[in-house]
């Protein structure tokens, strides 16, 4: 029977559907098959601190030298966004493994060289871009301006 | 009678290059006889990621691009507008920015400075 719920109800709905306060359907390791999705925690025994060393993501357990498209770290407006249930799919600065599928406008690729620590770079890939990725804050309560602030220390 | 895109964060080359590269475009909306709709553009590659935690997306005026472009997508809604879909959905005469649905999804804000849009009349 087809009834048109009450104004309670379509906000109990609404909240059981939006904010989504149960747990997720689908773990973000297992999201996609045949790549190795960092989880948070792996995200940030992996991001590199150093100098030593390039920025790695983790794919398929092997870590992998990170680019940005030009020399440019500044958020655009809206690129910064957080989902209320967790970690996944939170999106930050695009960054890619692969050079060669960074967009040509955007200047000659940049290679990242260390991140601080309070940042990670996790595993974002899309169809016939297997090695995109985001830089986000670790700690997912950071504001956009202290998440600015960290980009702005990355070693490059 | 007109049909005008709203870019909220401009349509420079610079934003194409970064819409491109995200494959999705989110700050788009379409002025339709007077009336605000808002529409999303994602390509089909970078909805698995939006699917992680949930396993669903659903965003209204969704629409899906082989790529993300200005052509594209003013292509798609010039289509799209002579087929009615617009008139599936609730036009509004007045359109706040920041109740757009996407700020029930995601848990910061993402309005656009005022001075970053262009608009872009079709029709």
């Amino acid at each position: 029977m087809l009834y048109r719920p009450g104004r309670d109800e379509r906000k109990r709905i609404h909240n059981s559907i939006f904010l989504l306060t149960g747990a997720p359907v689908l773990p973000a390791p297992q999201a996609y098959s045949g790549v190795v999705i960092n989880t948070l925690e792996e995200s940030a025994a992996n991001a590199t601190t150093t100098a030593e060393s390039s920025a790695t993501v983790l794919v398929n357990g092997e870590k992998v030298p990170v680019y940005r498209a030009g020399n440019d770290f500044n958020l655009k407006p809206g690129e910064f966004k957080l989902t209320p249930n967790g970690p996944y799919p939170a999106r930050g600065l695009s960054l890619n493994t692969d050079p060669l599928k960074l967009p040509a406008g955007a200047g000659e690729p940049t290679q990242i060289m260390s991140i601080p620590e309070e940042l990670q770079i996790i595993k974002t890939p899309r169809t016939g871009n297997e090695g995109h990725c985001d830089c986000l804050p670790i700690d997912l309560t950071t504001s956009e301006w202290d998440f600015q602030q960290m980009l702005y220390q990355i070693n490059k | 009678m007109s049909l005008i895109i709203h870019y909220l964060n401009g349509k420079s080359e610079e934003m194409e290059s970064h819409y491109a590269e995200k494959e999705y475009r989110d700050d788009i909306i379409v002025e339709l006889n007077g009336l605000y709709y808002e529409v999303y553009f994602f390509t089909s590659g970078v909805l698995k990621y939006e699917m992680t935690n949930d396993g669903f997306f659903a965003f209204p005026g969704l629409i899906i691009l082989d790529e993300i472009s200005t052509k594209s997508i003013k292509d798609s809604i010039l289509y799209l507008e002579t087929l009615g879909y617009f008139l599936k959905f609730n036009g509004l005469e007045r359109l706040d920015q920041e109740k757009r649905f996407i700020h029930n999804w995601y848990a910061n804000k993402l309005s656009f400075d005022i001075n970053r849009i262009e608009s872009e009349k079709l029709w």
